[in-house]
């Protein structure tokens, strides 16, 4: 329930800053309102159980390219003039191509998601698992039979309705679910398997995004030089 | 929360950006609605990726793409800046030093 209200009050501040990025007048404003829709996003993260990228949406993002683009928009000064004409010729022609493509992914994912499957129909959740570390702390805390029944759902990942479910069935009591649950390493957000996973499966794009980072600096910097400077 | 609600607010996020990117004039605006449209992409990957063992894989390519981001933005910038030094201008309507 609550899930829902925030859902859909973050929907409501997404959708309204969004337009009004589009269609202010004032350069100024919509970057300041671009703030808030990132703001507004970075939250969304969260409500998502991906509080590691609502941190970096917000240390990336809101310090840094805002301000940036808030820098550029003041060193060019005709920006803010408001007597231009703000939109060209083709808006007629560009809601066409927005209906389309809106039309064209809602009716796409509608056709999934009608098809039978179990994990888009439930929805974003929490996911646990049991590891050797779960089963050692759990040793002494619960009983020898209970502790087999354990051990015979390690390694796999379970959503947290499912693993309640799976441990009643078993004949588990609420007090021993919630020490299970204690103990099990949650997946969304464990830092060490993303810095695990950057390390190994993912190392060559981890390595690529950093040459890439090198490169853009060093175009930024060539673009904006003046032609005369003794440096570089 | 199903699935598909996340997937209709990203589409409808990024075609609100497109329509943005396809009819403002100026560069700036520009580079704003791409912000949108890839912030759009990002909730789209998220909450695919929530609803799927192993959810720490999304979280990977949603920091990539912010990583990507802010490189296009610098780079977009300084084109911007050094092309309103030329011509006090960044109307894109009047950008055609390349056209043949």
């Amino acid at each position: 329930m609550i899930q829902a209200i925030t859902f859909f009050l973050l929907t409501i501040v997404l959708i309204g800053s969004a337009i009004c990025i589009v269609l202010k007048k004032n350069l100024f404003h919509a970057a300041l309102i671009l703030m808030l829709f990132l703001f507004a996003m970075a939250a969304m993260y969260i409500h998502l159980k991906a509080e590691l990228i609502g941190v970096i949406q917000v240390l990336a993002y809101v310090g840094g390219v805002t301000t940036f683009i808030l820098f550029v928009i003041m060193l060019t000064a005709k920006i803010t003039d408001k007597s231009e004409e703000r939109f060209n010729k083709q808006r007629i022609l560009s809601i066409v191509v927005m209906a389309v493509v809106f039309i064209s992914f809602v009716s796409l994912s509608v056709h999934l998601s009608s098809k039978k499957m179990d994990y888009f129909s439930e929805g974003p959740q929490t996911w646990v698992k049991i590891n050797e570390n779960t089963i050692k702390d759990l040793k002494n805390k619960i009983t020898e039979d209970k502790l087999k029944i354990i051990k015979s759902l390690r390694n796999k990942e379970f959503s947290i309705d499912l693993m309640t479910d799976t441990l009643k069935a078993s004949g588990f009591n609420q007090m021993e679910i919630d020490i299970v649950m204690k103990y099990a390493v949650t997946q969304n957000e464990g830092i060490t398997i993303i810095g695990k996973l950057l390390l190994s499966d993912y190392v060559l794009s981890f390595e690529l995004i950093s040459v890439i980072l090198t490169v853009t600096m060093i175009g930024a910097i060539i673009l904006v030089k003046k032609e005369e400077s003794p440096c570089l | 929360m199903p699935v598909i609600y996340y997937v209709i607010l990203s589409s409808l996020l990024f075609c609100i950006g497109l329509y943005g990117v396809l009819t403002r004039k100026n560069a700036v605006a520009i580079l704003l609605c791409i912000e949108i449209m890839l912030n759009a992409a990002n909730l789209n990957i998220i909450a695919f990726s929530r609803c799927w063992p192993e959810p720490a894989r999304g979280t990977i390519f949603v920091l990539f793409v912010i990583g990507l981001a802010a490189a296009e933005a610098a780079v977009g910038l300084a084109i911007i800046i050094s092309y309103y030094r030329k011509s006090e201008a960044i109307d894109l309507d009047n950008i055609n030093l390349l056209k043949w």
